[in-house]
């Protein structure tokens, strides 16, 4: 359900339907997350999940929903 | 609290002007559909062949000097916050104090900071006069980070513009014009934003990296300020941010749960000035009817280094 959500906020960040991203999108496979996409799900990613994730650095390198989820299960947020 | 207060405020920018029309010819691959609407930002001015960060600064200088009638003579203090120097010795603020035709007696340096640089500014001036060494001080925040762009860079390019400001710091009776400050550093980004000899002297930046770095320490550092100052948030009048994009105010301004109307948004013909935005920003709230005598008005700088700083200040009629 936490993955799901994760998929959803980044679709609705890169202004694409829910449901259109899965957990295997990123960079390779969705033409919205390019450099400036990508700025627009961090700060959905901050919005859902709270200012606790601003300070994960390593978040700033993800490529794919996948490494999103892999660090929000590190950090304890899901 | 500091006796000090900000008098005047005049910026220049070159002449040219790239519109985001113009970079889509050189660059048919950008998306100008998925940029404008993050970045803001439609036109930006851009330096000529053999046009300097020091000449922009000089134009803004006289401008304030014409417009208002300062007596040079009475200046005694030039500081000139740039990453874009004439030289790498002499400081290029020595030399500005020629082409100005300052006194001698006039301490001129070079500081060398980004995007809180001119809060940076603001403490140094309101410092040296609050305590007596200066009376006058001329601020110039000055960049042309277009020389350190790669033509390829569709990040730096639609974003960066180049511009020029002055600011004139002056003593003031009563305290509560300038300050107080809040100011820091985070060496860890070093390297987030870069022009480095090697490997190219090109312009670096990690753009998720700043993005996460704003979005972290800005808006603790406007509330280390409010708490400083003992105002609340509805106290403020008018925000002043960095102009760094579109995308980084509308985060800003959603973290901190900001009534937009209180935000100054400048970006839109001038890009991001680095130093000299939060001057320019401030000269069109002014020339938009944004601001009256009394406002409350609070700067927040805020980038390479990482570095950040803020402050407030109290809107006098005229600037």
């Amino acid at each position: 359900m936490k993955e799901n959500d994760i998929c959803n906020v980044v679709a609705e960040a890169l202004g694409l339907k829910p449901g259109n991203v899965s957990v295997n999108d990123g960079t390779e496979t969705l033409r919205e997350w390019d450099s400036l996409g990508f700025l627009s799900i961090l700060g959905a990613l901050e919005n859902k999940f709270g200012a606790q994730v601003a300070a994960i650095d390593d978040l700033a390198s993800v490529k794919s929903v996948k490494e999103i989820i892999d660090i929000f299960k590190k950090e304890g947020i899901i | 609290m500091i006796n000090a207060k900000i008098t005047h405020i005049e910026y220049y920018l070159p002449e040219k002007i790239v519109t985001n029309e113009d970079l889509a010819k050189d660059n048919p691959d950008w998306n100008f559909k998925l940029i404008e609407p993050k970045t803001g930002i439609l036109s930006r001015h851009i330096v000529g062949e053999g046009e300097s960060a020091s000449d922009l600064a000089i134009h803004a200088a006289e401008l304030l000097i014409e417009k208002n009638g300062i007596d040079r003579s009475t200046i005694d203090a030039l500081l000139f916050c740039t990453q874009s120097p004439d030289y790498i010795l002499p400081t290029t603020a020595c030399a500005m104090q020629e082409r100005l035709k300052l006194s001698s007696g006039t301490a001129a340096f070079d500081f060398n900071l980004g995007c809180s640089g001119y809060i940076y500014g603001l403490a140094i001036a309101g410092a040296m006069v609050n305590s007596g060494i200066s009376t006058k001080v001329m601020l110039l925040c000055a960049e042309t980070y277009s020389k350190y762009i790669a033509a390829d860079d569709r990040t730096a390019r639609t974003v960066f513009g180049d511009g020029g400001s002055a600011t004139l710091i002056e003593s003031s009776e009563a305290s509560g014009a300038l300050g107080p400050f809040v100011l820091g550093t985070d060496g860890k980004g070093k390297d987030k934003i870069m022009v480095s000899a090697y490997p190219d002297e090109r312009l670096h930046i990690d753009g998720a990296a700043v993005f996460m770095f704003t979005m972290n320490k800005v808006p603790a550092c406007v509330t280390e300020l409010l708490a400083k100052a003992k105002k609340n948030i509805s106290d403020i009048d008018l925000f002043v941010f960095h102009q760094a994009s579109k995308v980084v105010i509308d985060n800003i301004v959603r973290i901190l749960s900001l009534d937009e109307s209180k935000v100054f948004r400048g970006y839109e013909d001038v890009g991001n000035t680095v130093s000299a935005s939060i001057p320019i920003a401030l000269k069109q709230a002014q020339e938009d009817g944004r601001v009256k005598k009394g406002d409350l008005i609070m700067l927040v700088g805020f980038g390479v280094g990482y570095s950040w700083g803020a402050t407030l200040i109290r809107w006098k009629e005229r600037l």
